[in-house]
């Protein structure tokens, strides 16, 4: 089937194999994990439910040339600018405005920015010349900051935080000369001087002391840190076994299905399964890189690298607030915890992904 | 930018990525693998929770083996800190009020105590110059006007200091108060027990407030009980609300736990209050600021807590280890809040390193009367009960949770503490009590085994009922401690008073001994001695009178003549063998050592020189003299032994001679007759005589310089040939020692030898 110029169907012959093996060993890591941290609290019957739901959306994100949803970028994009103003007006949950309760589910506006953000950048890219001159990476890198903007005032670091590595490598292969990266890198450092001494919140001061000595806070602002450490590392090589974690076990670890469900693989799971899991984000990765190598067109290429990058960053920014590389901040683990915006986000992801790696490409070495 | 520029850049961003698991891997194989032990640790640590098993303290009896003193069961209501909903909130509320007191505390206190060390330091010096002469008394001189002019600047600055520090500390108060009110009001924990159990609201919400104190605090161990004496049946419903499989697992109430521990119990009340005395949890005493103050201590300051931590009966604390009895600092590390160590044993420790078997001791402390002083006998040894909190297998349990006790920490038993048995005479101790009601007068009665010091009984009036403060009977505590008759002060040793005419004995005892009079001295009685514009005055006009007759008449005219002939050096260094002016060493806290005048002292005190005067007024108890009822009851028990001073105890102890005076047989008989003759030939004693017992005594009646009438006393012993007993009676503004103080002797006499006394009725002789 198509609709002019573009493929719709299945091309099951094209489905990026890679890809899909490190989506479904992540998955089935959530699906044991989750059932372990809060099972008894019936969250794993839904968890399941989301991932099957997740499924449909890697379809509908797969069957649909990923061309047509780059035409809509602009689109999207400017839906989600609205979300996320329109998210601002809401009453604050736990000190922020970033969900929508729609009643069966509470939905994240900033989820749909991620995809909306780089359907909308592989649009902006793909209409400009392979080497980006300033006024061009100026625009892009506007079109990417006024999302981050809105999200930091929600104030959501974390995902502002998730949308970082996105942002650097679209700009990164979409043509930026090395030079204006370089100034790039160095304002950014300057402003993040600037943003701490002037635009944070004290609670996210806070925080980052807490991570960088967590000691003296560990009955407060490093609570989770310390919990989550010691979780991992009473977990040693081979774990405690599964359900066996006391610090999951004994609800010691806050957050455990959803932000520090890392923590629960490696306390019950040990290096062995934790480190396992990192392969499988490295294989996403990998399969996610070699896809955008070999995309026939610049949109492809923007959108795989940036989907890749999403999927990616969040998995490793994620994995460092557990193991205490990075301040602690809310964000999920892709396709492991819990939580339908997120695990939607990255379902429609992937299918995205897969169909880039579907559509017609260069030969090479997944060919 | 070619195909080929995108891949290389593709490639490097995947580099970075690829760089940054790996360095999550090299992370995590440290936290997993190199420093496994640790985080192990740590995650057992989290499991265990201790328990201190208290032991039971140990019974206080009387001679006879009857209870004063003893352990019951306590049905007490506890909280799991971890799992009560509210702890947050109201650990923001714990962190705000205590800052508010920090602040203003520090320096305030510090003041205090730079001024507390000054005036110790006068005083020593003050003493050396009582001593000194010459070149060496110029230079103490000068060095007592700079110490004095340095405690006023001291004090100025407490002064200044003062109003900041009482508004903080009244600002904690409402603060921590007000927060306590909000619980009571609106947490639902507080409401649902307080309903079920009957234990009012406000002191539920208190006892929450002291465990999440506890918990903010960060002190090991678990945070004390919230409500102790819970009503039994209240408790067991309660019990079987919490504990029952029968009831859904919703309605319980979260993080609330039934616990047993074990309370104090006073069967005999009032009785011998003050000898017995109370305890109070640690926790306690440590709210009450037992050191409440700044952050940081020095050596002298630490050494301070030493010697109080080794006065309530607890081991010193180790060297550098402590940051002082102090619930809100620390040291500067600061890291510890409160440390010090019981031989191995080091509670109140902070959390951190894993320790098995130690904790808090949420002990009970004695804090008065024999349970403050034999505090380290009665109190026993805690036991540690440690619990680790498992899984069984593993598996898809959906976190089910098993208790097991630890195995590798085996079980010690508490280990009890020993029973006190007092000397007391409970019959003894409660005859004394009751006349002492009766009379209706606030005083003191002492009864000594007369060779051995044994405390037979000692009651003191007003009384209190130690059992308010065990179970904490609140406005009933702080009416005793406000009431203006001082019913906590036991009258028998912490009180003085002028002795009066009792004191006659006394100087006596030394005049005789060293011939300043015979017995057959006598002296005329005109029924005023002048002495320069001064006159002094004799209850009678005794004319020409012998020592014997002046005894039992107790002439003041004659006594002055003693005791101008005497002079006030001697008869200084006579009171002070028999006793008088120091401390008797009797084993109960709080002890007053009275005061013993002589001339030094009075140049000591810049009073001027030693006269007539002075002498005349210190021979009959009236100058600057003060004595307590226990130091009477040694002195006239050293007359009646023939010159044991016994120290005078509660426990039998070995030692209980102080020194022995070497009284010749002559002048003692003498002494002695006079004061059977008080009591049995017509003397102010009369009212004291038994039917087969002779009583011996001397009565006083003091003028205070109070309002009302003088104080009444009669101090003396029995069996007058070979006393067994010494005694001391004295009645706030009774009146007359003959007629209100010896016949409560006499009732106490006739419980004691088992004997009626004889029913005489006064004769208006009992004078004095």
């Amino acid at each position: 089937m198509r609709l002019g110029n573009h493929e719709i169907g299945l091309p099951l012959k094209r489905l990026p194999l890679m890809l899909l093996i490190a989506v479904a060993a992540m998955v089935v890591y959530g699906v044991f994990f989750v059932n372990s941290a809060a099972g008894h609290k019936g969250l794993a019957s839904r968890h399941l439910l989301w991932a099957g739901l997740g499924a449909f959306a890697f379809l509908g994100a797969f069957l649909v040339d990923f061309r047509l949803f780059v035409r809509a970028g602009y689109l999207a994009y400017a839906a989600g600018l609205l979300a996320l103003v329109a998210v601002l007006f809401t009453a604050p949950v736990k000190g922020a405005s970033s969900w929508f309760d729609l009643g069966f589910m509470k939905a994240q506006p900033s989820e749909f920015m991620k995809l909306a953000l780089t359907l909308a950048m592989a649009r902006f890219l793909a209409t400009r010349p392979r080497t980006l001159k300033v006024r061009d990476l100026a625009l892009a890198l506007a079109l990417a900051g006024l999302p981050v903007l809105l999200i930091l005032k929600q104030p959501d670091m974390g995902t502002a935080m998730v949308f970082m590595p996105v942002i650097a490598v679209t700009v990164f292969v979409g043509g930026a000369r090395v030079w204006h990266l370089a100034a790039l890198a160095g304002s950014a450092v300057g402003g993040a001087v600037v943003v701490w001494f002037k635009a944070m919140h004290d609670y996210q001061r806070e925080r980052v002391y807490a991570w960088l000595d967590p000691e003296p806070y560990k009955l407060g602002k490093a609570y989770q840190l310390i919990q989550s450490l010691i979780a991992i590392g009473s977990g040693g090589l081979l774990g405690k076994g599964l359900g066996a974690g006391t610090q999951n076990q004994f609800d010691l670890l806050p957050l455990k299905e959803s932000d520090f469900i890392f923590a629960v693989i490696a306390e019950e799971g040990g290096f062995l399964a934790a480190t396992g899991l990192l392969v499988a984000v490295a294989v996403l990765v990998l399969a996610g890189t070699a896809i955008a190598i070999h995309a026939a067109d610049r949109e492809g290429q923007v959108v795989a690298a940036a989907l890749t990058a999403l999927l990616g960053g969040q998995a490793v920014i994620n994995v460092a607030v557990c193991i205490g590389l990075l301040p602690t901040t809310g964000i999920t683990l892709p396709f492991v915890s819990y939580g339908g915006s997120s695990m939607l986000t990255c379902f429609v992801a992937a299918g995205l992904l897969a169909n880039v790696a579907a559509r017609p490409q260069k030969p090479g070495l997944f060919g | 930018m070619s195909d080929r520029v995108f891949s290389r850049r593709m490639q490097v961003a995947l580099a970075a990525l690829l760089l940054a698991l790996a360095a999550c891997v090299a992370r995590l194989a440290w936290l997993q693998i190199w420093r496994y032990k640790d985080y192990h640790d740590r995650a057992l640590t989290a499991l265990t929770s201790e328990e201190l098993v208290p032991p039971t303290r140990g019974r206080i009896l009387d001679a006879t083996g009857e209870v004063l003193a003893e352990d019951a069961p306590s049905f007490d209501i506890s909280v799991r800190v971890r799992d009560l909903k509210l702890r947050e909130v109201v650990l923001d509320d714990v962190e705000s009020y205590y800052d508010t007191r920090r602040k203003a505390a520090g320096p305030y206190l510090d003041a205090i105590r730079g001024k507390d060390r000054a005036v110790a330091d006068l005083e020593e010096q003050n003493d050396l110059l009582l001593s000194a002469g010459g070149a060496e008394e110029e230079v103490l001189r000068k060095e007592i006007a700079g110490r004095s002019a340095a405690i006023a600047k001291l004090q100025a600055e407490i002064d200044k200091l003062a109003p900041e520090y009482r508004a903080a500390e009244a600002e904690f108060r409402k603060q921590r108060e007000g927060a306590i009110a909000r619980l009571a009001a609106r947490e639902q924990t507080v409401v649902e027990l307080s309903a079920i159990s009957g234990v009012p609201r406000e002191d539920l919400a208190r006892g929450i407030m002291g465990a999440l104190e506890h918990a903010a605090k960060r002190y090991e161990g678990a945070p004390p009980p919230i409500a102790t004496n819970v009503d039994r049946r209240c408790w067991d419903r309660l019990y079987i609300r919490q504990h029952s499989p029968l009831m859904s697992g919703a309605e319980r109430i979260p993080g609330v736990e039934l616990t047993n521990g074990v309370t104090r119990r006073y069967p005999q009340g009032t009785s011998a209050c003050h000898l017995v005395g109370y305890v109070k949890p640690m926790s306690e005493l440590l709210y009450e600021g037992l050191a409440a103050g700044p952050e940081t201590r020095s050596r002298e300051e630490l050494d301070g807590v030493a010697a109080r931590l080794k006065f309530m009966g607890l081991a010193a604390p180790e060297p550098g280890g402590l940051a002082f009895l102090n619930p809100f600092g620390r040291t500067g590390d600061g890291r510890f809040f409160f440390k010090t160590s019981e031989g191995e044993r080091t509670w109140l420790r902070p959390r951190g390193r894993r320790t098995i078997g130690r904790a808090l001791p949420d002990e009970r402390v004695g804090t008065y009367g024999v349970e403050k002083s034999h505090n380290q006998e009665l109190r026993g040894q805690h036991a540690y009960r440690v619990t680790i909190r498992d899984i069984e297998g593993g598996g898809w349990r959906g976190g089910q949770q098993v208790r097991r006790f630890g195995e590798d920490v085996p079980p010690v038993p508490p280990m009890p503490g020993a029973d006190v048995r007092l000397t007391v005479l409970l019959p003894v101790q409660k005859a004394a009590e009751k006349a002492l009601a009766e009379s209706g007068r606030n005083g003191a009665v002492v009864f000594l085994d007369a060779s051995t010091g044994a405390v037979l009984a000692m009651a003191s009036h007003p009384v209190y009922d130690p059992n308010a403060f065990v179970l904490r009977r609140n406005e009933e505590i702080t009416r005793l401690f406000s009431d203006k008759s001082h019913p906590m002060l036991c009258r028998a040793y912490q009180s003085a008073y002028p002795p009066g005419s009792t004191f006659k004995p006394i100087i006596s005892s030394g005049a005789l001994e060293e011939g300043v009079i015979g017995p057959r001295t006598a002296f005329p009685c005109t029924g005023v001695l002048h002495l320069g514009r001064a006159s002094f005055e004799c209850l009678g006009t005794h004319g020409s009178i012998e020592f014997d007759m002046a005894m039992r008449k107790s002439c003041n005219l004659y006594f002055y003549h003693t005791g101008m002939k005497s002079g006030g050096e001697r008869m200084a260094r006579w009171a002070k063998n028999l006793g008088f002016g120091e401390l008797s060493g009797i084993d109960l806290p709080g002890e007053r050592e009275g005061l013993m005048p002589s001339p030094a002292w009075k140049r000591g005190r810049k009073l001027g020189s030693w006269t007539d005067g002075d002498s005349c007024n210190m021979v009959i108890g009236q100058g600057w003299d003060l004595v307590t009822p226990l130091q009477a009851a040694v002195a006239f028990a050293a007359i009646g032994n023939g010159g044991r001073v016994v120290r005078p105890h509660l426990v039998t102890e070995q030692k209980y001679v102080r020194r022995t005076l070497k009284f010749s047989p002559g002048p003692l008989a003498a002494l002695k007759k006079s004061l059977y003759g008080v009591v049995n030939e017509g003397g102010t004693g009369r009212l004291a005589q038994l039917k087969d017992v002779v009583v011996a005594g001397k009565t006083g009646s003091a003028e205070h310089g109070g309002p009302g009438a003088t104080h009444a006393w009669f101090c003396g012993y029995a069996p007058s040939a070979d006393p067994t007993v010494a005694f001391a009676v004295v009645l706030e503004r009774a009146g007359h020692g003959g007629s209100a103080a010896a016949p409560v002797a006499r009732k106490v006499l006739e419980v004691l030898f088992n004997v009626e006394g004889e029913t005489l009725t006064p004769t208006g002789e009992e004078q004095d």
